[in-house]
């Protein structure tokens, strides 16, 4: 594109150009203090989210745990589980199974034996080395947490089965589907994208929300049945989606600059024409005045483009005046006053 | 009547002429505390000797929804009775594989009377009352006591040949709660002192 020629034009472009800039400016820096916003926002939720669905696990774990350990104290259920008698045992280990409305159940004894077993397969072994099986009760740390099977994450507890010393344990486990999950995420504000998943023992624990590709994501240590396993709750949100509540908030903004942008170039399109006209003007005033036509401009300001307009009319005036005695004085005889012989020719011309 | 229990004898430690066929013995935990209740036995090699079972029942009281006492060493064949002291009534049980029973709710008029011919440890609860708890350790020998409280305990009139202790305690960890070692009483001159792990866990109150 060729640079125009008219001074109107090019300031024109000029402010219309800076203006862009400073509205491109803004729009960057608004942009990023929104996306900032955003996500404090989203990752604010997360944390309020992670902590309640880590409390209702607890006490969903904590409720079931008691239930089992109510249970555990029936005395039929003791005396089947005593009984020696695998059949019996699986069968009343079913019946819990109902009973606490828990799809996996196991019993261990406190030699580490699995003395029965019924539902999805639990990771026994794991569990006997956790409740330290020679020992008491009251040393087994957590009895409700999280337990994973290879990747399948369970919500699990263990009760003990006093007869009325310690003679075994039931172990329960209900497998933590993601339509529970979606549950959960229902009592949120924001509908999170959420996991379960086995993490690295040796991990550092997460922190704060962060920014991951476009996500924004959370994790927090889940509370693990087992202290072997280190489990953590993951939830992960969309930056687009975060940003979405702003996005009108960018329209208007848009339509709010482009309105403005057009307005300030069509004023300074304006000022400029109004500052180069008289410029303009004199321009064709001075060819004229070249060409040996007298030559007037109209003075329209009283700054210093009309001095200027003023002095180039004083200018042209005087010219004319000097023009006119020169040729009076070259045509006229100066003893007496009459035309000489070189205006004679002159007319004869 | 229980003869065949030896007292708790601090005089043991001191009585450096003790007879070879007395078995003085210090039941410790890991750090250094004398465990009450534990029940030690010697079996000799040689000498299959039978336990001689006991004339009158040994008794077990129900008193303030506690048995009293805690812990009863009983010769194979002897007879316990279940005495309930209480205004309320209790429904003693056992599942132990020893000796499983089931004596529903009797009350103070019903001591209830049981006979035990297996040897093992037959752990005794009360349905209604969760925190109730006795131990009966059948016994096959003759030659049994239980540790009193600082953990000491004298088998007398031992045979002078050798043979096994064996050492039980329901808190202590380690398979079925018992360590054993073989032992000749004629040729241990001073207290044999027996460490071993326990667990946590104290006895109910009100037992003693």
């Amino acid at each position: 594109m060729r640079w125009p020629k008219r001074i109107g034009t090019k300031l024109g472009l000029v402010f219309a150009g800076l203006f862009a800039l400073t509205m491109l400016l803004i729009a960057a820096a608004l942009h990023m203090v929104v996306t900032e916003r955003a996500t404090v926002t989203v990752a604010d939720e997360m944390t309020a989210s992670g902590a309640v669905f880590s409390r209702l696990f607890l006490d969903k774990a904590a409720d079931k745990q008691a239930d089992a350990q109510l249970l555990a104290k029936d005395f039929g259920f003791r005396a089947a589980a005593t009984s020696a008698d695998p059949p019996t045992i699986a069968s009343a280990l079913e019946n819990l199974a109902i009973r606490l409305g828990t799809t996996s159940l196991a019993l261990i004894d406190t030699d580490g034996m699995v003395l029965g077993a019924v539902g999805k397969r639990l990771p026994l072994d794991k569990l006997t080395a956790h409740l330290d099986l020679s020992d008491d009760a009251a040393l087994v740390d957590n009895k409700t947490g999280v337990l994973f099977a290879q990747d399948t994450p369970y919500l699990a507890g263990v009760a003990e089965v006093r007869a009325p010393n310690l003679v075994s344990w039931i172990v329960f486990g209900d497998e933590i589907t993601s339509q529970k999950i979606a549950e959960l995420n229902a009592l949120s504000a924001l509908n999170f994208n959420a996991r379960l998943q086995l993490v690295d023992r040796n991990s550092l624990p997460p922190s704060t929300a962060r920014q991951v590709g476009q996500d924004i994501v959370f994790a927090r240590l889940a509370p693990s049945l087992l202290d072997t396993q280190r489990s953590q709750l993951v939830l992960t949100y969309p930056i687009a989606d975060a940003l979405r509540p702003y996005r009108s908030l960018a329209g208007v903004l848009l339509i709010v600059m482009l309105g403005c942008g057009a307005g300030v170039a069509g004023i300074s399109w304006v000022v400029a024409r109004r500052l180069a006209q008289p410029i303009s003007d004199l321009s064709i005033a001075a060819t004229a005045l070249r060409d040996g036509q007298s030559a007037q401009v109209v003075v329209r300001s009283q700054d210093e483009l009309g001095d200027l307009a003023r002095a180039f009319n004083d200018m042209s005036g005087e010219i004319a005046r000097r023009e006119e005695d020169l040729r009076t004085q070259a045509l006229t005889d100066r003893e007496t006053g009459l035309p000489n012989r070189r205006a004679f020719e002159h007319a004869l011309e | 009547m229980r003869l065949w229990i030896s007292i708790l004898s601090l005089l043991a430690l001191g009585c450096t002429a003790a007879t070879a066929a007395d078995l003085s013995l210090h039941v410790v935990n890991q750090k250094g505390v004398g465990m009450a209740d534990a029940v030690v036995t010697f079996q000799p090699a040689s000498d299959a000797a039978q336990s001689n079972s006991a004339a009158a029942p040994l008794i077990v009281n129900q008193t303030n929804n506690t048995f009293t006492p805690y812990m009863t060493v009983v010769p194979r064949g002897s007879q316990v009775q279940f005495r309930n002291d209480d205004s309320v009534l209790h429904h003693v049980f056992s599942f132990s594989a020893a000796k499983r029973f089931s004596l529903k709710l009797f009350g103070q008029s019903e001591p209830q009377t049981l006979q035990f011919d297996t040897a093992g440890i037959v752990v005794v609860g009360c349905n209604i009352h969760d925190d109730m708890i006795a131990y009966l350790n059948i016994v096959d020998t003759p030659y049994a006591a239980q540790t009193g409280p600082d953990g000491r305990v004298t088998l007398t009139g031992l045979p002078e040949t050798p043979g096994e202790l064996r050492v039980w305690h329901p808190l202590m960890k380690g398979r079925g709660n018992t360590y054993s070692q073989s032992i000749d009483p004629a040729a241990v001159a001073s207290v044999v002192r027996i460490e071993r792990k326990f667990r946590r866990g104290a006895r109910p109150v009100g037992d003693y």
